[in-house]
């Protein structure tokens, strides 16, 4: 297996031109859907001990709303979508029509659903444009979805990878609008045998080799 | 995470935004030690293991060996292991994907409780009280003046274990 240590820059240029490929079509598609411009941080590679979480949202115990996927195909990993809990009333009354009362502690069936089907088209479009440009196959899960502490849903998530290797590769991107206050924070968690699959896909598409 | 902390008055311990892990808190009322391990995963895979044996961090990383760990630092600090009880908080499924669950399958939450109740009672620790399993994401306050432990979590009320 590949140590995670002796990623060169080269190839952390290259995951991050992945990730802006995606982060591009997802922010389109979901510009489309609740009808405003999307703006796109430059996506952060880096590669962190399970152990230390990032926490991009505030403290360890923000609440945000979760939207996890299991992906399967020629890359297999994990991504989750965290929208912070500003975000969340802005974000269903663009989708549902209606304001929800006050900061939404608990969220009905309705708008949990709302929200996961917004991860669904922001993971699809994400994925799309990935399997596109590196000619490969990747199917997300279902979204499951949990509002609760950030640094709860983060780890947990880590967690199911560090059973397998000590580190990660976390390549983060996020999402906002101007005018509203809606942050989309994405975390694309590709499992350590699929570092190679991606990075060998982009040397094939544009005769860069990366031996590292 | 993966890491382990003792304390005694006035300090006080606190782990934040516990989700599938487990927290472990051990007590000995009589030196008035406290001892907290944030432990990620039930055991190490045999080939995680470093080539010179696990390191403090890897072993508060692994519920199984986390307690004697933390005995041991809690003996430092002049606690008597014949004392120590334990709480355990933590070891929930935070995400639940729609469809029909694997036959058989635990949750990384419930392999990690039973990793901590396991290696527990092998250190002939006794389990006074727990917090665990659902769906809820934790916080802890542990204050080794009286080994009081305060859990909270986002949407639930505050709650003394």
């Amino acid at each position: 297996m590949r140590d995670l240590n002796k990623l060169v820059s080269l190839e952390k240029d290259a995951l991050r031109e992945i990730a802006n490929v995606g982060a591009g079509n997802a922010a389109t598609a979901v510009s489309q859907l609740i009808g405003t411009v999307i703006q796109v941080d430059v996506p952060k590679v880096s590669i962190i001990r399970v152990q230390d979480l990032p926490l991009p949202l505030g403290g360890p115990e923000t609440v945000v709303a979760g939207i996890y996927f299991k992906l399967f195909g020629d890359a297999p990993g994990k991504m989750l979508l965290c929208l912070s809990q500003d975000s969340i009333g802005p974000v269903l009354e663009l989708m549902l029509g209606e304001k929800p009362a006050q900061a939404p502690a608990r969220l009905s069936d309705i708008q949990a659903s709302a929200l996961k089907e917004l991860g669904n088209i922001l993971c699809s479009a994400y994925l799309n444009a990935l399997a596109r440009f590196m000619d490969m196959q990747l199917l997300p899960s279902v979204p499951a979805f949990a509002l609760d502490m950030v640094s709860s849903l983060l780890s947990t998530v880590l967690a199911e990878s560090a059973e397998l290797h000590p580190q990660a590769l976390l390549i983060e991107t996020q999402f906002s609008t101007v005018g509203r206050p809606i942050t989309i924070h994405l975390f694309l968690i590709p499992e350590a045998g699929s570092l190679n699959t991606m990075l060998q896909a982009l040397a094939e598409q544009s005769g860069v080799s990366f031996d590292g | 995470m993966a890491e382990s902390m003792c304390a005694k008055p006035p300090d006080k311990l606190a782990c934040f935004g516990i989700g599938s892990c487990v927290c472990l808190a051990l007590y000995d009322p009589g030196a008035k030690v406290a001892g907290l391990a944030h432990s990620m995963l039930p055991t190490i895979a045999a080939a995680l293991v470093p080539p010179g044996g696990m390191g403090p961090a890897d072993q508060a990383k692994y519920a199984d060996s986390a307690v004697g760990f933390l005995v041991a630092s809690m003996e430092k600090l002049g606690a008597s292991r014949g004392r120590i009880t334990a709480k355990l908080v933590g070891g929930a499924a935070m995400f639940s994907f729609a469809g029909p669950r694997t036959e058989g399958a635990e949750s990384l939450g419930e392999r990690n409780l039973r990793a901590a109740r396991e290696s527990l009672a092998a250190h002939g620790l006794a389990l006074q009280a727990e917090e665990s399993g659902g769906s809820a994401g934790r916080s802890i306050e542990f204050d080794p003046a009286d080994g009081s432990l305060l859990v909270r979590s986002a949407l639930a009320d505050p709650r003394w274990l």
